[in-house]
């Protein structure tokens, strides 16, 4: 199958005290059309810088591509002028973030703003634009789309707004949509309905997902294949499935454990510690300090490559002698 | 601590004199009982008056009606000088850590503030009280001169944990405490509150909008919907056999930390 984005060794870097930080390091992942990827990691993780460099978003945040590829459906975006870019965002691609009321214009009308896409890509009417507006309002089941499509976003609750968001993002067809957080501003009931959201267009219009979380049990929710990221690298790849019955990175199996599971007892497992800062990165294993099954002399010396383990692939030294715990299916 | 009968409503449209005009009431003849060294979950969506009621509790806003008993006086009752000594022993910690504390304080200043304030100890004294309680949150003399901007959000939730532990309080209304951090984050977060709670035996006020957290804390919930407690029970019976359907919408809403496709087979 043809993949729909490859990106190779991308690696992202901010300015720091002393020359560039990098804070995404030699990431690579593919998607294939219609395919969908959870990026899950902590904050600090870097996983939010990876999903808007590939739309070259991170420049205007002072974030500079150091090396590395993205290339979107035969194109490579990286080095990309910004005139170029323009035309890709919104249209090819498109992307929904975590504050979905300030990612809103509040002076125009939601109708406006989506129409706005719609002008500026596909070069449509007035008329044309506005209809197309409200036909996406109705897409993403806003009850009385005509009427809401006047609405200014202070007059919509954070639901409401982050369907408006995702109605611009794919008022084009994109064939890519880059999800970041979009549900983690809002109640765990309105999350539930954007996710059901999601995974209906995702079959219906068959738009590959990049879904960005800190939360496994919310991609679990919408994803095929995952991504796990540590201070600013994937550590661990695979699919849903296995990664969620048997991790083969410590760090993952520290994430799973973290997820509430009702009717599981009282105390949650925890990751002790916090992600490094970029710039004090610690020797070898990014993880080893935080990770119960660090061994002296091998993981804080050696830095882990991202090798195949069985289906998966995983950065850590021990990943083949390990046997970690995952989430026991209910039976 | 018990609450009787509490209303509260906002006025939302006035005419041009000022007169009201329209009405909204954010909490409807709320009851509910807390004993010591217990945890009690208002659980609901945005808008359902959960935050008001925790607010009301700590007389953070004055209620329309109703009485809040603290260790047998009604709150409501006491005169200014009386609230300050029992607001003492009654705490808050709030969503967003980062706007709970001023940024221009260093982290050690901000957790002997409410000892200089509450209590007449000498600088040593206080300095000594403050580095134990960042130590037993699980921090140590490296973040005494941070400042707020300098530390992750769940480091600062502990650093507001401490600052409430400062007055010994018997009572903490927590609003929302975790949801700001990351799901690693919040499991740390939780553990810490539920191990304080087992040794100093205070009582929680746990205020959240997602059902799946109050397993590891709470031992009784209060679902709240329009303003109105209207399920109580344990998060187990809750989890199992919700008689409200709004109850059951609220554990339908906890994403399964399962992949789809396992969870479609028998």
């Amino acid at each position: 199958m043809t993949e729909l984005l490859e990106v190779a060794g991308l690696t992202v870097a901010f300015p720091g005290d002393r020359g560039w930080n990098p804070v995404v390091q030699d990431v690579s992942f593919e998607v294939s059309a219609g395919g969908t990827l959870g990026i899950v990691g902590e904050s600090g993780s870097g996983k939010t810088v990876t999903a808007l460099s590939l739309l070259g978003l991170t420049t205007s945040m002072g974030a500079k591509i150091m090396s590395g590829s993205v290339v979107l459906d035969g194109q490579e975006l990286v080095g990309m002028s910004e005139r170029r870019l323009n035309r890709i965002r919104g249209n090819a691609a498109g992307v929904i973030f975590q504050q979905p009321i300030r990612s809103l214009d509040p002076a125009f009308t939601v109708g406006d703003q989506i129409a706005e896409v719609v002008r500026r890509h596909r070069g449509a009417s007035r008329r044309e634009a506005w209809d197309r507006a409200v036909e996406m309002l109705d897409r993403v089941h806003i009850p009385e789309p005509a009427r809401r499509a006047k609405a200014y976003p202070h007059q919509l609750s954070g639901g409401m707004c982050q369907r408006v968001m995702i109605s611009i993002a794919l008022a084009c067809e994109p064939q890519l949509l880059i999800a970041d957080e979009p549900t983690t501003a809002l109640d765990v009931t309105v999350q539930s309905r954007i996710l059901s959201l999601l995974r209906e267009l995702q079959d219906e219009l068959g738009i590959a997902i990049i879904f960005v979380s800190h939360d496994l049990g919310v991609i679990a929710d919408v994803c095929q294949t995952v991504a796990v990221m540590y201070a600013g690298e994937i550590v661990e790849r695979g699919t849903i499935e296995d990664i969620f019955a048997h991790p083969t990175h410590p760090y993952t199996e520290g994430l799973l454990g973290a997820i509430p599971n009702p009717g599981q007892g009282r105390l949650l497992r925890s990751i002790p510690g916090n992600v490094p800062h970029p710039g004090h990165m610690p020797t070898g294993c990014h993880f080893h300090p935080r990770c119960p099954y660090a061994v002296e002399g091998r993981c804080d010396t050696e830095h882990p490559q991202l090798d195949p383990v069985g289906t998966q692939r995983a950065r850590c030294v021990r990943a083949a002698e390990l046997s970690l715990t995952g989430v026991v299916a209910p039976c | 601590m018990e609450a009787r009968g509490l209303v509260k409503s906002f006025v939302t449209e006035r005419s041009l004199f000022g007169r009201v005009q329209r009405r909204f009431t954010a909490v409807h003849d709320v009851d509910f009982d807390l004993e010591r060294g217990e945890t009690l979950a208002l659980v609901g969506e945005s808008g359902a008056g959960k935050s008001t009621t925790g607010r009301l509790v700590l007389r953070l806003i004055e209620p329309d009606a109703g009485a809040v008993l603290f260790e047998g006086r009604d709150v409501l009752l006491l005169d200014k000088h009386d609230l300050r000594r029992a607001r003492q022993h009654m705490q808050m910690i709030f969503q967003d850590p980062h706007s709970s504390l001023d940024p221009r304080i260093p982290i050690a200043e901000a957790v002997m503030e409410p000892l200089k304030v509450h209590f007449d100890l000498d600088h040593r004294e206080r300095f000594r009280k403050m580095a134990t309680l960042l130590d037993r949150v699980g921090l140590g003399s490296n973040v005494f001169d941070r400042y707020p901007s300098e530390l992750s959000g769940g480091q600062l939730q502990r650093i507001a944990i401490a600052r409430a532990l400062t007055m010994e309080p018997k009572l903490i209304v927590c609003d929302e405490p975790v949801a700001a951090l990351d799901v690693s984050v919040r499991a740390q977060v939780l553990n810490l509150m539920h191990e304080l709670q087992q040794e100093r035996d205070i009582a929680y006020l746990f205020i959240t909008h997602d059902l799946a957290l109050v397993e590891v804390l709470a031992d009784r919930v209060a679902v709240m919907k329009d303003g109105r407690i209207v399920e109580t029970g344990t998060p187990a019976q809750l989890y199992r056999s919700p008689t409200e359907e709004y109850t059951r919408a609220l554990v339908d809403a906890i994403p399964v930390p399962q992949p789809r496709s396992v969870r479609a087979a028998p």
